[in-house]
């Protein structure tokens, strides 16, 4: 399968180190695993991985690399639900929201639930999680899921996403924003994530993704948190859907995101004729060539508490 | 708390009932699930799903869910049997085997399977033989590795 001259002809100009990001689209992508330390803690799961070759991740303490081999659906600690496969830039969403337990968290479009369990380990099983995902057909595998890691905190709801902030304004202390998008991050690990690639798609999700991004922030308590991610590398998608919610939101401030040992490059400033907000590098975006991950954009976004 | 599938984890395997205080039961039809108290009363939307499932009642009998199963039966403390790699994996496949090990208070009938100190499921035991009472769909499947497919640059 060939990348179409359109998708390299449009990110040729945003992506550094094209050539080497090229080259990285065609490595091997290591499984990576993450420990669910709400069945054992570290040590005793890992006292079950003796046969694997585990390479830390730098930001994230209880996920690994697997070096050799071995598929992890066929073993007995992934059906214990003592180990999550999870890519490695999407353990970065949850590490940059910082759930605390006892808080109230919303995850606005959570299936299939790889950051609705990674958050519920954060919180350890307390305080409350609202996953929510529009598609009822996605709502079985989360909540096998759920159940297979053995999340006690987290309730499921079946609403379109742009509903939530009339419904539930002002509730969460921390909101998720992980949108669908057109997932040109994945193509590393498959290859149909271009299969329905085009502009017009783009520009599609981009809406969707202005109109959720809006929701989620309306659920937001004041001074609370919300973390807005995508898989892909579309600024429509990223940069301008952040930038549509800070033009219009007074009290909507963008942080900088600093993990330890995760080299992110800033978001853009402009992209083709447009001009985003001037915080925006302020976001993270994440490539291959750089943590050996797929493609990710980041960005926190905090309420602003007027009172204070 | 007074619940026929908290009952009955403490008659069979002596999972103490005080280990769910914190946490609250929710009956849906003859489905019974088990969440923290901040999950159970949240009202604000209508739920799908709280928690886990914790086990299906019959009328004369009742079936534990092998997802709560795995997170509780850790605190067992009767009616354990206790499995090696291959026997646990097996047992995860959903079959049925003559085990090296005889059930810890060595009697006949519903034992608490486990591979060292974590707990794979409920099986029955009987004239040297368990068998694994994990559903069928949801038995750990052995399947094919996903084929990568290469790409190029192809400016």
């Amino acid at each position: 399968m060939q990348l179409p001259d359109k998708f390299l002809n449009r990110y040729r100009s945003i992506i550094p180190d094209f050539d080497r990001f090229i080259e990285a689209l065609n490595r091997p992508l290591k499984t990576v695993i993450r420990l669910n330390t709400l069945k054992g803690d570290k040590e005793e799961i890992l006292s079950l991985l003796s046969d694997y070759q585990l390479e830390p991740i730098p930001w994230y303490s209880l996920a690994y690399r697997i070096k050799n081999d071995i598929h992890i659906g066929n073993r007995l600690e992934h059906f214990l639900g003592l180990v999550y496969s999870q890519e490695a830039a999407s353990l970065i969403p949850p590490l940059v929201l910082d759930p605390k337990p006892y808080e109230k968290i919303l995850d606005i479009a959570a299936a299939p639930g790889s950051k609705t369990t990674q958050m519920a380990c954060m919180m350890k099983n307390t305080g409350l999680i609202v996953a929510n995902d529009p598609s009822r057909k996605r709502l079985q595998p989360l909540i096998a899921n759920l159940d297979r890691c053995g999340t006690l905190n987290v309730v499921v709801t079946n609403k379109k996403g742009e509903r939530l902030g009339e419904l539930l304004p002002g509730f969460f202390d921390r909101v998720l924003v992980d949108a669908p998008c057109s997932v040109e991050g994945m193509i590393r690990k498959s290859s149909n994530a271009l299969i329905r690639w085009s502009e017009s798609n783009i520009i599609r999700l981009s809406m969707l993704q202005k109109a959720l991004l809006v929701s989620a922030f309306r659920t937001l308590k004041p001074g609370g948190v919300l973390v807005y991610s995508t898989c892909t590398i579309a600024p429509e998608e990223n940069e301008a859907v952040v930038s549509f919610l800070l033009e219009r939101n007074e009290n909507a401030q963008i942080e900088p995101i600093n993990l330890p040992g995760l080299i992110t490059r800033p978001g853009l400033t402009h992209w083709q004729r447009s001009r985003f907000h001037p915080d925006l590098p302020k976001a993270a975006r994440i490539y291959p060539q750089d943590n050996d991950t797929e493609s990710f954009f980041i960005a926190k976004i905090r309420k602003l508490n007027w009172d204070v | 708390m007074s619940e026929p599938i908290l009952e009955y984890l403490k008659n069979n395997f002596g999972i103490n009932s005080e280990i769910f205080e914190d946490l609250a039961i929710l009956k849906i039809g003859n489905e019974t699930y088990i969440m923290n108290k901040d999950a159970m009363s949240f009202k604000k939307l209508k739920a799908c799903h709280r928690g886990i499932k914790l086990g299906i009642t019959f009328s004369h009998s009742l079936r534990l869910a092998t997802g709560a199963i795995q997170l509780f039966g850790k605190f067992a403390t009767k009616n354990t049997i206790q499995l090696n790699y291959a026997e646990a994996f097996m047992f995860s496949q959903g079959q049925e085997f003559a085990p090296n090990n005889k059930p810890s208070d060595n009697t006949a009938g519903l034992v608490l399977a486990q591979y060292k100190q974590f707990p794979i499921g409920i099986g029955s035991y009987k004239e040297g033989k368990l068998k694994s009472m994990i559903p069928r769909s949801q038995v750990l499947r052995v399947g094919a590795k996903k084929r990568r497919i290469r790409y190029k640059r192809i400016d």
